[in-house]
């Protein structure tokens, strides 16, 4: 009995010692030719497949992320949640939350962002990409790396980004190649693609490895779809490399680098503190059960 | 020994042991079990995405997340509803099959404290941790079905494939459900 009130109280210990990590500051956004540059993530699964979608967007700003775009398989549910949260917490307002889907067809998967009702998958990547532009949103081609064989001339003439940085990339050399390839052949087609770092978040990899930044007219969400129509964005992946036009690229290397190697915001020792404490007590009390009974 | 390490190391004689003891339990308290287990994936998870254990973030993960015990209780009542009011009664029939659940509690912690790695940790250390969980589980609800429920080995296996089936399919249904399936399953058709 005295070993199970010990684990417990260890458990409640680390979430309560968590309780008084420091918020995240408020974000610093650099402006540039009378651009601001933001940081977003535009890949990003929540609730169903991933945190509550309050909590996604919270923990997009401890790693500073300006926007996010919650994007459920073939489903706006996150949005939705989103929408009719039970509880904001104060950092989680702070980001520019976008509705999306990650449009996931037989060949390709597209990040719809900005829709305003979910798209059907059983069309070809340039239907799907119009019909976002018609509801004032935007497509973008998720994880092309595998499908450079079967992506049409049409269908990357009609996207309006393309996500160049993935974790993917991150793994293998590869990999991060074929994705280059497909950024350049959409390039070609389309002058103004734009390039686009996610993080396909779900678990197990943080939110904002992979990452855009976005030159906008004005911090917004009509401002955030603008830069990416526009193609005023640099992808920016896991290892600090950048991928866009050179001029923008350059603005924006050492912020892609230091984004990517330094620890989120927040109090970092206390947090792993209260995380050992809390994973210390709950494997306890896996191990001694509830009761001896 | 707890019951929850008991069950992991000899399960028969453990369940054995456990079904002889007169233990009246109500309702409420029969949910104890099942309540750690949602506890445990809220903190495994919010650890596993974040790094953090802030306490709105592990309840809001515990609760969104709950869905999956709850499966879990509907199955648990279909499978053993007739059979524990003949022997120990549901609720402490109820208590008893969660205790089998440590290995999979185990298995999830684990994959919280490893997993999270931006550049490809290598995943290999989890597997067997991921092979024992389902393997010990599906030891111990096969021990659950004979010594507590007093089924015949040849019913209690049944009972135990008709669980392993009812969650394998609670599952597919909900990864379905999230992660479209159907498109996936067409392209692997077509490819092949």
């Amino acid at each position: 009995m005295r070993a199970r009130l010990i684990a417990g109280l260890i458990l409640v210990a680390g979430l309560a010692l968590s309780a008084f990590d420091r918020a995240a500051a408020a974000p610093v956004r650099e402006v540039r030719d009378g651009f601001t540059i933001l940081s977003g993530d535009f890949h990003v699964h929540s609730y169903p497949d991933g945190l509550p979608v309050w909590e996604a967007a919270r923990e997009a700003r401890r790693r500073r992320l300006d926007t996010i775009a919650v994007t459920s398989h073939n489903s706006m549910l996150s949005w939705w949640l989103w929408r009719h949260a039970p509880w904001m917490p104060a950092e989680a307002s702070t980001v520019i939350v976008l509705p999306g889907e990650e449009v996931t067809s037989v060949w390709y998967h597209m990040a719809a962002v900005g829709i305003s009702r979910p798209l059907p998958w059983r069309q070809p990547l340039e239907a799907s990409a119009a019909l976002a532009r018609a509801q004032g949103g935007v497509g973008i081609l998720a994880h092309p790396g595998g499908m450079k064989k079967v992506l049409t001339d049409a269908g990357l003439s009609a996207i309006d980004g393309l996500e160049v940085a993935h974790p993917e990339v991150d793994w293998d050399e590869e990999t991060k190649q074929e994705h280059v390839l497909v950024y350049r052949r959409a390039l070609a087609l389309h002058p103004t693609v734009a390039a686009i770092g996610s993080s396909d978040f779900h678990y197990l990899r943080p939110i904002g490895l992979g990452r855009t930044y976005l030159f906008v007219r004005d911090v917004s969400a009509d401002g955030v779809l603008d830069a990416i129509r526009a193609g005023r964005t640099v992808a920016c992946d896991g290892g600090g490399g950048v991928y866009g036009p050179p001029r923008l690229e350059a603005l924006v290397s050492d912020r892609c680098r230091a984004d990517q190697t330094s620890p989120p915001e927040g109090n970092i020792p206390l947090e792993r503190a209260a995380a050992t404490l809390a994973w210390i007590g709950a494997a306890a009390l896996v191990l001694l059960g509830p009761s001896s009974n | 020994v707890s019951p929850e390490i008991g069950l992991i190391v000899d399960p028969r004689s453990t369940y054995s042991m456990l079904a002889r003891r007169p233990v009246a339990l109500s309702p409420a308290v029969a949910l104890r079990r099942p309540l750690l287990v949602a506890v445990v994936s809220g903190v495994a998870l919010s650890i596993a995405a974040t790094g953090r254990v802030t306490p709105g973030l592990v309840l809001g993960t515990t609760l969104t997340w709950s869905y999956w015990v709850v499966a879990q209780i509907a199955v648990a009542i279909v499978l053993m509803r007739a059979d524990a009011a003949r022997t120990v009664g549901l609720a402490r029939a109820f208590d008893l099959f969660f205790a089998a659940h440590a290995p999979w509690s185990l298995a999830v912690l684990a994959i919280a404290a490893w997993g999270p790695a931006p550049f490809g940790r290598p995943f290999w250390p989890l597997w067997p941790v991921i092979i024992a969980a389902p393997v010990l589980t599906i030891r111990a609800i096969n021990a659950f079905f004979r010594e507590v429920l007093e089924l015949d080995p040849r019913a209690a296996r049944r009972r135990t494939l008709a669980h392993q089936v009812l969650t394998c399919l609670l599952l597919l249904a909900y990864v379905w459900m999230t992660s479209s399936i159907t498109p996936r399953l067409l392209k692997l058709f077509a490819e092949w």
